[in-house]
């Protein structure tokens, strides 16, 4: 002992007697090491005791040893060329140089319509930097937008056609095809969205080392064949996504597509796992201080615990949800959980707390002027009303919103929408007629509304 | 939000149904494009990282050494691809390398080796930091004599006790002993002044 504290050496004594069951011959007092480090927790000693422990265990790992026996000894580091890094650099510098040019160049081109962009882009500035710039404009507008996403898209194309330096051509093409399947999702177009992921998958394999970028094609695919109820498709394809992005120590991204992992399951009926999978996402996204994402999932819980038969919960999840949306300043979210819950218990035989949830939120949409939102939670208030009998109180509703969306010349097909609504409950046909009618309507209001081109609307069967 | 993910597929068109995707739909990559410090940093990395790569390529895998260059720059090639959106660089890194390394072996119709650290994708980032401690310590114990690399083989591989080490190098245990905590800390010693270098 040097002082207060045990030498290296006698540490490794000590471990060697202790640790690895060799014969104490007296060359050190294990019991006052023992005492010294490990009860009265000398901070120094009890540092490098752990410190050489964790050295000792690394040399047990075999592969650390394959230079051993000397006689077949092979440094691991093997000769190395400087090219690859030179080229490494070039490639990076011509990226960055180029990704400045596109900023320039998309900011002249905003003052055109997008129809003469292609024919306004000098030949010097299309480059892969340019087809980035429009695809992250793209991304920026697909869902509010999708036709015009669309449209970037396609001049991004022109440009990525023309590229000839190494794997850019490949690189940009997949991309802008995997942007296109995302805002063809959005047009409800999920046959040609699913064609276009083919197309950026074959595009990006090209790539080198292109796992990573493989996973956010799987990420799409998964959404899409999601929205197609095609689960059990889409069950593999999202854990495969998740085991990349762990791989890759994407955590962050691996927990948002288990999000869609956790939706399915709740889908397909195992509510406790997607429940436990939704705490333990919270959890984490607590953790990152991403309150969005808590406030996301604890609306998710919310439903979870609705459909287990646990209201009060429900509305504790609800509440926080709401809660946290209002802190994040995001009045719409907030109203969507109220509709959220709403549906939620509509689905789960509770009409009447089901009706004040709805029509507040209907409420709150219209107050925040968003029309889309009133007319779904509109015809989800005129399912229930029907599913309770309630004729005459889903009428008065069709009628009304008919009426008020053509007072605020709201765009002409949602009042024509509810006025064939208003006028079908009036005829009373068969009830499977009218779900099947409620259904065709969710559907073509949800079309309309992502389309950002006028959709006319037309009775089913027309 | 799972409201927006109701069975039926007619629901898929409901409003609800389409605008609250947004919170799994692959993030945006917009604040970090830009990067005129690209080459820089991509140099900076390739530096930082490489020997642990390759220790992954030639240790863990066992890829001809006449290939692990090429699997390193299409690791940093895809890098420099997927840069702005990757939060942490070493793990990434080395889970790509890894990737790699299993395509390479698959494309030649064989297995790769399998690895104990494939347990640890719980925690990328610890494996990352253990991976890149095994490549010190592996690279260091290139620089031990011979005598010293052999002394620690036999007693954390070998598992051979301090008397039987002792029989080996015709010495007393006492000596062997000693021999075996002076490779122990020489290495440490080493790595601990090869972090200090490090970029």
């Amino acid at each position: 002992m040097t002082g207060e504290h045990y030498t290296d050496e006698q540490l490794l004594t000590y471990m060697d007697i202790v640790d690895g069951g060799e014969e104490d011959a007296g060359r050190v007092d294990v019991e006052a090491v023992r005492t010294h480090v490990e009860l009265q927790a000398c901070s120094d000693c009890l540092s490098r005791l752990q410190d050489l422990r964790g050295f000792a265990n690394l040399l047990r790992d075999p592969a650390v040893h394959r230079s051993m026996p000397p006689a077949i000894s092979r440094p691991y580091a093997v000769a190395r060329s400087e090219g690859p890094l030179v080229d490494l650099v070039q490639r990076s510098s011509r990226r960055a140089d180029e990704d400045a040019l596109a900023k320039v160049t998309f900011q002249s081109l905003q003052s055109l319509p997008v129809e003469h962009w292609s024919l306004n882009i000098p030949p010097e500035a299309g480059s892969g930097g340019l087809v980035r710039e429009l695809i992250r404009a793209a991304r920026a507008e697909y869902d509010q937008a999708p036709r015009r996403a669309l449209r970037l898209l396609d001049v991004a194309e022109d440009i990525a056609r023309g590229l000839l330096y190494g794997d850019d051509q490949a690189e940009q093409r997949g991309l802008i095809a995997k942007t296109r399947a995302e805002a063809l999702r959005m047009l409800g177009k999920h046959g040609a969205a699913l064609e276009s992921l083919e197309l950026a998958e074959g595009l990006l394999s090209k790539l080198p080392a292109s796992t990573y970028d493989l996973a956010f094609v799987d990420w799409v695919r998964a959404v899409v064949l999601f929205y197609l109820s095609r689960y059990n498709e889409a069950l593999p394809v999202v854990r495969k996504a998740i085991a990349t992005f762990r791989e890759h120590g994407d955590l962050d991204n691996a927990e948002r597509v288990r999000m869609i992992e956790a939706t399915i399951l709740c889908e397909q009926g195992d509510v406790e796992t997607a429940h436990r999978m939704f705490s333990r996402l919270a959890i984490f996204f607590g953790r990152r201080d991403d309150r969005e994402m808590v406030a996301r999932l604890n609306a998710n819980l919310a439903e979870c615990e609705v459909r287990l038969d646990r209201r009060d919960v429900a509305y504790e999840y609800a509440e926080d949800a709401m809660r946290m949306y209002e802190e994040l300043g995001y009045a719409t979210e907030k109203v969507r959980v109220r509709w959220i819950l709403g549906h939620a218990l509509m689905r789960a035989g509770n009409p009447e707390e089901a009706v004040e949830e709805l029509r507040s939120a209907a409420t709150a949409f219209a107050g925040l002027g968003m029309s889309g939102e009133e007319a779904s939670v509109g015809l989800d208030l005129a399912e229930l009303y029907l599913s309770i009998g309630e004729w005459n109180e889903a009428a008065t509703l069709a009628r009304d919103l008919a009426d008020r969306f053509t007072v605020a010349r709201a765009p002409v097909h949602r009042a024509r929408a509810f006025a064939y609504l208003y006028e079908a409950v009036n005829s009373r046909p068969e009830t499977g007629e009218l779900v099947a009618l409620l259904n065709y309507l969710r559907s073509y209001l949800g079309l309309a509304d992502a389309d950002d081109e006028p959709v006319p609307f037309h009775p089913p069967g027309e | 939000m799972t409201r927006r993910f109701r069975r039926t597929s007619a629901a898929a068109g409901s409003s609800i149904y389409f605008r609250r995707l947004r919170g799994v739909a692959p993030a945006r990559m917009s604040d970090h494009l830009v990067q005129p410090d690209l080459g820089e940093a991509v140099a900076t990395a390739y530096h930082q990282h490489y020997n642990v790569l390759e220790y992954i390529a030639v240790r863990r895998f066992h890829v001809p050494d006449d290939d692990v260059q090429g699997i390193i720059h299409d690791v940093f090639v895809a890098f420099i691809r997927n840069r702005p959106r990757i939060r942490d660089e070493r793990a990434w890194l080395v889970g790509a390398t890894f990737t790699q390394c299993r395509i390479y072996w698959r494309a030649r119709g064989g297995e790769p080796p399998l690895s104990d650290l494939e347990d640890d994708i719980d925690d990328p980032g610890a494996r990352a930091s253990k991976v890149e401690a095994q490549a010190e310590v592996s690279n260091v114990l290139g620089q031990l004599s011979t005598r010293c690399r052999e002394l620690l083989h036999l007693r954390f591989i070998e598992q051979y006790s301090s008397q039987e080490i002792a029989r080996q190098f015709a010495t007393t245990v006492d000596y062997a002993r000693k021999l075996v905590h002076r490779c122990v800390l020489n290495a440490r010693a080493l790595v601990s002044a090869a972090r200090r270098e490090r970029p």
